[in-house]
């Protein structure tokens, strides 16, 4: 589903327009964003929680060339599914 | 930093922005999580914009050993549900590492940090999605300088998932031989003064030892100067000299107290009273400083051997140095300057009573 078809379903179940509701989405991710950028940790009930989380450097290696490079360490946003969730897919 | 927020807290800042009912946005958050639920159950892919994408990934059953036991067992084939986020935010959420970039090394390495990976199940990994094969290792920047050996990454553990081949995980033979390198970065990102501080100590050690040999040298200076000088190198402190002049003013030879005064003060009867149990023979009574004496005829006769000062006799004798001003009194003929005793003299060692 893309993010059209998600909208549009969005705003049948709430009743909003779409403008609404496409609307609201992005004020939400907007904060949801911010939140992350403080480092902060995201944790919905019943769905899971959003993490940011740090990756140490490293080296890797072209296999095919054989070349050797230092990755340098970043910060990435991480989701873990809830059990709810999980136990739900694996029924 | 570090805060965990909740539904609620993104209610209430989507109520204060938009000015709908707190009701009204909590239906909404709620709800958006769910449908992400369902469409995902629905059509096991879902993309949001400005977020990311998930997607419900079904894995086979497959035979993995339990580490204890040993026995054999199967992982049944599940679904895990995967996220992958929006370019857009992953910049935004590495913003404060934004200006590194991976840098080709080139043999400039001894010692380096090689990473082992350990991938979970649960942990979502976000790998560039270009192709790219990278011999994956974590690393552990913060205890830098270790060595260790490169080994089959990932792949061969049971836990790795199979992954849609744009994503992730992509594991490359990886080169077994062990790695000594240090890592460029950490060169001039760790870079410490190491060689600094040994010398900074090594001078402090050697600053403190010879304070103390000044300090053993101004107790002791008999073992600086060997002692064929005269009496005033080893006079007393100043005060005691001035002591043992008021009580005699008019004995002694005005030379001889200008050479006490203006002579080098060492000090302690302390001091003199342990040499005296090192060097006399006979038991003396104690004889202090600050006591007048009276000469009462002569106890003793003695022979001054060459090197010997009219301290050495007066210690030998009185058991401290300070009374040879009393010898001097009762040797008039022989003691003509006490400075300078010829060698070979006989003195009368006077027998002295307190006043």
């Amino acid at each position: 589903m893309n993010n059209k078809e998600f909208t549009s379903e969005l705003a049948r179940k709430l009743g909003y327009t779409i403008q609404d509701t496409s609307e609201l989405i992005s004020s939400l991710l907007a904060d949801m964003t911010k939140e992350l950028e403080d480092g902060n940790t995201i944790t919905i009930q019943g769905f899971g929680s959003f993490e940011v989380r740090k990756k140490a450097e490293r080296i890797s290696v072209n296999p095919s060339t054989k070349q050797r490079m230092l990755v340098p360490p970043k910060l990435v946003l991480s989701y873990r599914a809830s059990n709810i969730l999980k136990d739900k897919f694996n029924k | 930093m570090n805060e965990r927020l909740t539904l609620q807290d993104l209610t209430d800042l989507l109520a204060s922005k938009h000015g709908i009912t707190k009701k009204d946005a909590e239906e909404f958050v709620k709800e958006f999580f769910l449908l992400i639920e369902q469409a995902l159950e629905y059509d096991k892919y879902l993309r949001i914009k400005g977020l990311g994408t998930f997607k419900l990934i079904d894995i086979d059953s497959r035979e993995s050993i339990n580490v204890n036991t040993g026995e054999r067992f199967l992982i049944k084939g599940h679904s895990k549900v995967s996220f992958t986020p929006d370019p857009n935010l992953k910049d935004i959420i590495n913003k404060p590492f934004s200006h590194f970039e991976t840098v080709i090394l080139n043999e400039n390495v001894l010692l380096e940090e090689v990473p082992m990976e350990r991938a979970e199940e649960e942990d979502t990994e976000e790998m560039p999605s270009e192709g790219e094969k990278i011999a994956e290792e974590s690393m552990n920047v913060e205890t830098a300088a270790q060595e260790s050996t490169i080994k089959n990454p990932v792949i061969q553990e049971a836990m790795i998932e199979e992954h849609p081949v744009e994503e992730m995980l992509t594991e490359a033979p990886i080169i077994k031989e062990p790695i000594d390198v240090i890592v460029a970065k950490q060169e001039t990102s760790y870079k410490k003064e190491k060689s600094f501080i040994p010398y900074l100590i090594a001078t402090i050690i050697v600053v403190l030892f010879l304070c103390g040999v000044i300090v053993l040298f101004l107790y002791y200076p008999d073992l600086l100067f060997s002692s064929s000088k005269s009496k005033t190198t080893d006079m007393p402190v100043t005060t005691q000299v001035i002591q043992a002049n008021e009580q005699h003013p008019h004995i002694i030879d005005n030379k001889a107290i200008i050479q006490q005064e203006s002579s080098k003060v060492a000090e302690e009867t302390i001091q003199s009273q342990l040499l005296v149990k090192e060097d006399s023979k006979i038991s003396t009574p104690v004889y202090s400083d600050s006591e007048q004496y009276e000469i009462a005829g002569t106890q003793a006769t003695h022979t001054i051997k060459e090197g010997e000062s009219l301290t050495k006799v007066s210690l030998l004798f009185f058991g401290t140095k300070t009374m040879w001003p009393y010898i001097v009194k009762h040797n008039p003929e022989v003691i003509k300057n006490p400075d300078n005793i010829p060698f070979g003299a006989t003195i009368n060692i006077p027998k002295l009573i307190k006043k």
